[in-house]
């Protein structure tokens, strides 16, 4: 490791060696947290020599707010979300549409460490089945038919326990996402109105 | 996707698109909603960054092969190196831009120039060939 004050005061003085020291303590976690994002690892390493890269060449104008890592977590996330945004929106609506106000556009200044934090707290208030059902899809990447199968139960509840947790996870995520509380407003607002929940299914 | 823009929210069917659980006709289902409303769009995208921001915490990654870090420092220090080389590159392009500039505006000149002329000379010819006739037609009447 090195001394934060330290190092970031030779990159300021442009010392590669410096440069170097940064780039090889964080460079495989970085990848690793971008490949999280984009299930891709060339371009996650792209996306992680890039982040290296701009820092490098805006060394002057770059202003470290909590520590040299945040800001190349936070650098990553972004890089990642607008990749993710273009495909998307690319994909799906070809050269109809630009998609300007994107909630991927919007996130820009969280701390992934607190995002990560109030991520897992989320979680964490999650029914347990719901809870249970969820991690074997986010992280161990199980199908629906799969979960179904290893907790006896159908498949028909996974999906009803998969949209509850997305439910539940978008209440307890919203306000670190500015168009999400605009929008949690305007359906507040509507259901006062209409007199029905706007989440409910249909 | 059974539902319209506003009134309700299919989270299930949401969910098992971003699981990569979505039959295709469900697929094209959330398509169609997607566009059927802009707010749909921003929506779903919100729905979709919860989705992608709760995948982080999870401590394991499986990456698809083993990082090769010397590499990795290797293209960064290089694609350092180029992008610093471009600056005197930039800057010899710019005055080999200037010389040619003036060479253009010198061949132009020295064009215009011979065009004047040639025009000049025309005019000239057709002052002579006017007068010519004029001449015969003076002759003319001395005949008379």
């Amino acid at each position: 490791m090195y001394n934060e004050n330290e190092i970031w005061n030779q990159l300021k003085q442009k010392d590669r060696s410096a440069f170097e020291l940064l780039f090889r303590t964080h460079y495989e976690p970085l990848v690793g947290f971008v490949f999280k994002y984009l299930g891709n690892q060339p371009e996650a390493e792209e996306v992680v020599q890039d982040v290296y890269f701009q820092l490098w060449k805006k060394l002057d104008e770059v202003e470290i707010e909590t520590s040299i890592k945040s800001y190349l977590y936070q650098a990553a996330r972004n890089k990642s979300l607008n990749i993710i945004k273009h495909r998307i929106v690319q994909r799906k609506y070809e050269e109809h549409v630009q998609f300007h106000d994107s909630p991927f556009d919007s996130t820009n200044q969280i701390e992934v460490d607190e995002l990560q934090e109030r991520i897992q707290k989320a979680i964490d208030t999650l029914p347990e089945k719901c809870r249970e059902v969820f991690l074997l899809s986010r992280f161990e990447e199980k199908k629906y038919k799969e979960i179904a199968e290893e907790l006896g139960i159908s498949i028909k509840t996974v999906e009803n326990q998969m949209g509850k947790a997305l439910k539940v996870l978008r209440g307890e995520l919203a306000d670190y996402l500015p168009m999400m509380v605009l929008f949690a407003m305007e359906l507040i607002i509507l259901e006062s109105q209409i007199g029905v929940n706007p989440f409910e299914i249909v | 996707m059974n539902h319209d823009s506003k009134n309700s929210l299919d989270y299930d069917a949401l969910a098992k698109q971003f699981a990569g659980s979505a039959t295709d006709h469900e697929l094209s289902s959330i398509e169609r909603w997607r566009k059927s409303a802009h707010e749909n769009e921003v929506i779903y995208q919100q729905l979709y960054l919860v989705w992608l921001d709760t995948g982080v915490i999870n401590d394991s990654t499986k990456l698809s092969s083993e990082i090769n870090l010397d590499q990795a420092w290797g293209n960064l220090n290089q694609r350092i190196d180029e992008s610093e080389k471009i600056i005197p590159i930039t800057k010899q392009r710019s005055s080999w831009r200037k010389y040619a500039a003036i060479a253009a505006v010198i061949i132009l000149l020295i064009g215009g120039y011979f065009t004047t002329m040639i025009a000049i000379g025309d005019q000239e010819m057709m002052q002579l060939q006017a007068s010519t006739e004029i001449k015969s037609i003076d002759l003319n009447d001395g005949t008379k």
